[in-house]
């Protein structure tokens, strides 16, 4: 910023004075900075190498205190009945009062006692768990949570899995990104652009919407929706990205009363009509606030609980957010690595798209210069 | 050449499109219901996301091959079972709201049973019955379980399970103490006596270190009590609550003086805070657990409990030899709505028949309801564990089994306050000048008071919704037609063109249906609906207009946690906004120069907020148990040499005192939210404002306090409130860390949690729809305040006022 320039008030101070205070801007203000927002970044971050760690830990480590700070994996191998060496998983069964030891083994469905059991702890993530994420969410025929499944590739998109979550969540997500830029951009260009009777009660009005808390909505619109016959499906969810919402409107009309009229005239001028002017001209033009649109429709529908929950009723059609709840009731304390993965994986698009939007971001906030 | 380049460019400038139709199709493969064959009745069944039930559903629809039992499927081929997954009540509570109930209910006794009969969620099974079925009813289930299915002589549901209440003992406990294992026969002497000899101060600190006894510390465990005394909660007429009855007081002194006097039992003053959730039973550091539920067994035939050796008893006579024991039976009905009612049946008479029985008993799910499954102890407990299982069907077997009371819509307000009453009094803080006879005054007094308010409830009048939906609809067409006639005026004016008015409505169309159809009716019908008394269950024709009824009975107090959760709200608000305010101020002021790696660091700062609500808490639910890292790092932080263990540190979820502290750390965690717009209103002040100021002398604090701030005061303004307008509303967070309850002793019932439960769990719509309203101007009373005060300290460049 030039504001660390205002050399004028430093030619007033002592001979020694400019040097110091040169020094002092150029580096040690900054080493602090620095040394502040560093510090200031560790209690950010740790929560996430936490989620991260705690999704490739081995699941009697997640709870350990003092915590592991380094992925532990417990290996328990087993003899079988016929000598060989195996590999298993817990639940390991002590049968009380004998001392034999039974391991569950996952193909025949059955506890297997085994003469003896020698138990490992070594330094390695267990990736595992993000495979089975995958594979049992949805699963009710599993047999048992601990059951180890190998992961299939059609897991992916199978019926009630994980991945087919995604799949629901993307295409609602982007249906709703679609809407609220054409939609907002249209009704933003008919208030910028258009005279027409009633058009400033008709804005102010819109934004009073903004005020009214969503749960005014919730019950009423419930109501409409069932009415609609809308209930278990995903219409509830993405229509009323099509309506335009008010801030967004908002954003866009700001941006599009700073394009030069001349724009559209030149445009009318070559037969271009109201429509196509706003379709080809000014839509292009207000890319930056399109993309703040975008993104934060992308978000908001992504991170959506309440419509999903009151909505949503069909296994299949679920949300990932939803999704999620779910999985803390059905694993909840026994299952943290899962939870955790499961949640490290439904931040990760989210993180994807601001990394590649964030300039754009900043851009479009300052453009839209937020002035209460 | 061309042609390809053309066809290209046409290509791209239709991606959008091209992508659209791709989003649009996959919209229509994704809600097509999987591997639907057309000769195949699917049925929708909502199971309870536990691992037991999860495990029971799939023997139900897949057999047992174990044990030679088919499955549903199998037996009735062209049905096939499709399970939901979820928390059973409230969302089975929602799908009969939206019109899409599951084709089969789970129906439990007293509270459940009268709401969905009351509402027509359960369809009369009677005409399905054929004799042998009535027969089989009659002659094979326990009475209890049979007659809580029923209501006017008819089965709205067949009964399924059963949830006796027993005791259990921890026989390693009894060895080391050398006291003899419960018995049949043992009376509340004998349970006193042994739980005083069970609690022992092992490292002489002056605290129980092995505790006696515990008991189901809810309704049903207190009423089990109160019936062992000859008490009754309610006269046999069901008018009057007789809570206030000396048989009752005498059991509240029992209770008290095994808590309080004796610490044989557990309570606030004296528990050990356990650690990582590992219960005193299965540490073998208590003796009885019981009266409570039989739903323990199946949790303690497993994993967790392995190492502990236990058994159980029936409950205890009382003083005058009599038994009672609660009883919670459950069944399966039939929705109203299910377009499959027959095959639905078909599915509730498996559950109950003789082979869906025979898997529940073996899932050790619940007790089956019919009585030759019940009693066959080589399918209830073919490990022999416990010893005595017999216990668990005595109190139904020999008829001392009681179905707790239930009156009607209001009777969970009563069980509220007598559970908060009692548990206080008993376990946690007593209120001064607390006597048991005082605390069963208080909780008559208030269950005779709700008996009251609801006998003088208005009936209303039937909402006339036809006549109303006229003059709206004709209303609406007149204020439109008025609307449209005045923009043609206008145009003939010419003043405004009339081909642009017309283009004008046209672009704003999408947001004026938008606005009219979800925004402006539900407003207005929202009012209408906050006037009414009506459940969602029911159809729109049972709604009963009762004025401001609803109004009045929250502002009132009458609810107990209508204020409760105000107050919760308002608390939070009063510290998260201007915390949210000042660490967004600082962090922006903090990024706000260009230092290298700025934006490295503004990414960072930023992430919390951007990400995913839901799996920002999950993150939070690990690191706020008293063994995570937070705890952890706490410790280590105030006192490096020594750190507290665990144990002595905050349970963040657990404790009521921590719960809001726990949600204003996760706030102040995403505080990067707010500095985003901060830093935007930063970076639009002028720079040449600040080398005025330096011309001037100003020092940085000097400049920050006449130029940053005034400059700043809108941004400031708009985050202020933003913020209040979004703490009043909390919902994601707090229902993800806490449920819909509240989490511990409702100290996290925040107004949207409670609007929530009170709307889609409880479906009181029209009691849900007030609450939103109050809310709404609360908010518009904040909103209104802070405008009339912003002329004050807001600046707006070009305006004259202000201190700028």
């Amino acid at each position: 910023m030039t504001r660390d320039k205002g050399q004028s008030a430093e030619a007033v101070g002592q001979k020694s004075a400019p040097a110091r205070r040169l020094r002092w801007r150029r580096q040690v203000r900054p080493t602090i900075l620095h040394i502040i927002l560093l510090i200031g970044a560790v209690p950010i971050l740790v929560p996430f190498y936490w989620m991260l760690l705690t999704s490739v830990q081995s699941r009697d480590k997640a709870d350990a205190y003092p915590p592991e700070w380094v992925p532990k994996q417990t290996t328990y191998t087993v003899l079988d009945s016929t000598g060989v060496k195996r590999e298993t998983f817990p639940p390991i069964k002590e049968e009380v009062g004998r001392t034999q030891i039974r391991y569950m083994d996952t193909l025949q469905k059955a506890w297997i006692p085994t003469k003896a059991l020698v138990v490992t702890v070594k330094t390695a993530p267990r990736w595992k768990t993000y495979s089975s994420v995958f594979a049992k969410t949805g699963d009710t025929s599993s047999s048992s949570v601990d059951e180890e499944r190998p992961f299939r590739w059609s897991d992916i998109f199978a019926g009630e899995s994980f991945g087919r979550y995604a799949v629901n969540t993307f295409v609602i997500a982007l249906l709703c990104v679609y809407g609220q830029i054409i939609s907002c951009s249209l009704v933003a260009y008919g208030f910028a652009r258009m005279q027409f009777w009633g058009k400033n009660a008709l804005f102010l009005m819109m934004l009073a919407t903004m005020m009214i808390p969503g749960q005014i909505y919730a019950v009423p619109a419930f109501i409409i929706y069932r009415t609609l016959g809308w209930v278990d499906t995903y219409l509830p969810l993405i229509v009323p990205a099509w309506m335009g919402g008010a801030f967004f409107v908002f954003l866009f009309r700001q941006f599009f009363m700073g394009i030069p009229l001349e724009m559209d005239e030149a445009a009318r001028m070559d037969g271009a009509g109201p429509f196509r002017i706003w379709w080809e001209i000014l839509l292009p033009m207000a890319r930056p606030v399109a993309v703040v649109a975008g993104v934060y429709t992308f978000f908001g529908a992504w991170n959506d609980l309440f419509g999903p929950l009151i909505y949503i009723n069909s296994d299949y059609k679920r949300t990932l957010a939803l999704a999620l709840t779910k999985f803390s009731n059905a694993y909840g304390q026994t299952d943290m690595p899962s939870l955790m993965a499961a949640s490290a994986l439904m931040m990760l698009p989210v993180l994807i798209v601001f990394f590649f939007s964030q300039r754009a971001l900043q851009q479009g906030l300052v453009i839209s210069g937020v002035k209460g | 050449m061309s042609t390809i380049n053309r066809a290209f460019s046409a290509l791209r400038s239709y991606a959008w499109l091209l992508g659209l139709g791709v989003l649009v199709g996959l919209w229509v493969v994704l809600e097509r219901p999987p591997e639907q064959s057309p000769n195949t009745t699917v049925l929708r069944w909502v199971v309870n996301s536990s691992e037991r039930d999860q495990v029971f559903a799939r023997y139900i629809k897949n057999g047992d091959p174990q044990h030679n039992i088919p499955g549903f499927e199998a037996t009735h081929p062209g049905i096939r079972i499709e399970f939901i997954k979820a928390n059973e009540g409230d969302k089975v509570g929602t799908m009969i709201a939206g019109g899409d109930a599951p084709d089969i209910i789970s129906v439990g006794a007293g509270e459940n049973f009268y709401r969905y009969t009351e509402a027509n969620v359960l369809r009369d099974l009677s005409p399905y019955l054929t004799d042998k079925d009535k027969q089989d009813l009659e002659g094979d289930f326990f009475p209890v379980a049979r007659l809580s299915m029923m209501k006017g002589g008819k089965y709205y549901a067949l009964p399924w399970n059963l949830v006796p209440f027993v005791l259990f003992y921890n026989k390693r406990v009894f060895d080391r103490y050398n006291v003899p294992y419960p018995t049949a026969d043992w009376s509340w002497a004998d349970y006193e006596s042994a739980a005083k000899k069970l609690t022992v101060d092992t490292d002489h600190d002056g605290m129980p270190d092995v505790f006696g006894a515990s008991f189901a510390q809810w309704q049903d465990g207190y009423y089990t009590w109160i019936y062992q005394n000859g008490g009754r909660v309610i006269s046999p007429e069901g008018k009057r609550i007789t809570f206030d009855d000396p048989k009752v007081i005498e059991t509240i002194a029992f209770l008290h003086r095994l808590s309080k006097e004796e610490g044989v039992m557990p309570n606030e003053q004296n528990r050990p805070k356990s650690v990582g959730g590992a219960s005193l039973f299965s540490t073998d550091k208590q003796g009885i657990v019981g009266p409570f539920g039989s739903f323990y067994i199946p949790q303690f035939r497993g994993e967790d409990y392995k190492n502990v050796d236990w058994d159980i008893a029936p409950t205890p006579k009382g003083p005058h030899g009599l038994r009672a024991s609660v009883v919670a039976p459950g069944g399966f009905g039939v929705a109203s709505q299910s377009r499959h009612p027959a095959e639905a049946f078909q599915l509730v008479k498996f559950l109950c028949g003789r082979d869906g029985q025979a898997l529940l008993a073996e899932s050790a799910l619940f007790v089956p309801a019919r009585r030759s499954v019940a009693k066959d102890m080589k399918l209830m407990n073919p490990q022999g564990k416990p010893e005595h299982m017999q216990a668990v069907i005595d109190a139904v077997d020999k008829g001392y089994a009681f179905v707790p009371p239930w009156t009607g819509r209001r009777w969970a307000d009563f069980q509220d306050y007598l559970n908060q009453r009692l548990n206080d009094y008993l376990f946690a803080q007593e209120m001064p000048g607390d006597t048991p006879e005082k605390v069963a005054k208080d909780i008559a007094a208030k269950g005779n008071q709700i008996l009251a308010e609801e006998a003088a409830e208005r009936a209303g009048t039937p909402l006339p919704t036809g006549p109303i939906a006229k003059v709206a609809a004709t209303l609406a067409a007149l204020a439109v037609l008025a609307w449209a006639a005045r923009v043609y005026t206008e145009s003939r004016k010419s003043k405004l063109k009339g081909a642009e008015q017309v283009v004008g409505y046209l672009a704003i169309a999408p947001w004026l249906i938008g606005f009219l159809v979800f925004a402006a009716g539900p407003i207005l019908f929202s009012v209408m609906l906050s006037l009414c008394r009506w459940s969602n269950l029911q159809p729109p024709s049972q709604a009963r207009l009762i004025g401001l009824d609803n109004y009045a009975y929250l502002l009132s107090g009458h609810d107990d946690y209508f204020y409760r959760s105000l107050f919760v709200t308002a608390k939070y608000t009063l510290f998260a906004v201007p915390l949210g305010l000042f660490s967004g101020l600082i962090l922006a002021l903090f990024m706000n120069s260009n230092l290298r790696g700025i934006n490295w660091y503004r990414t960072i700062y930023y992430l919390p907020a951007i990400l995913p609500g839901i799996a920002t808490t999950m993150l939070w639910l690990i690191m706020f148990r008293q063994t995570g890292i937070l705890n952890f790092a706490l410790s280590h932080i105030l006192n490096p040499m020594n750190p507290l263990s665990p144990k002595s540190m905050p349970d963040w979820l657990l404790n009521a005192h921590w719960t809001i502290p726990a949600i204003l750390i996760m706030g102040l965690w995403g505080a990067g939210g707010g500095m985003m717009i901060y830093l935007a209103g930063l970076q639009n002040i002028p720079t040449e404002l600040y080398n005025a100021a330096e011309v001037d002398g100003a020092g940085a604090l000097s400049k920050f306090r006449h130029v940053t701030l005034p400059m700043l005061s809108p941004v400031l303004f708009f985050n202020l409130v933003m913020g209040i307008i979004g703490t009043f509303q909390v919902f994601g967070s707090a229902f993800v860390l806490f449920g819909s309850t509240g989490g511990p002793q409702q100290s996290a019932l925040f107004y949207g949690l409670y609007l929530y439960r009170k709307a889609f769990e409880q479906f009181d719509i029209g009691l849900g729809a007030a609450l939103a309203w109050i809310l709404f101007i609360i908010i518009l009373a904040f909103t209104l305040m802070i405008f009339r005060s912003s002329s004050l300290w807001v600046y707006y460049e070009g305006s004259k006022e202000g201190k700028g």
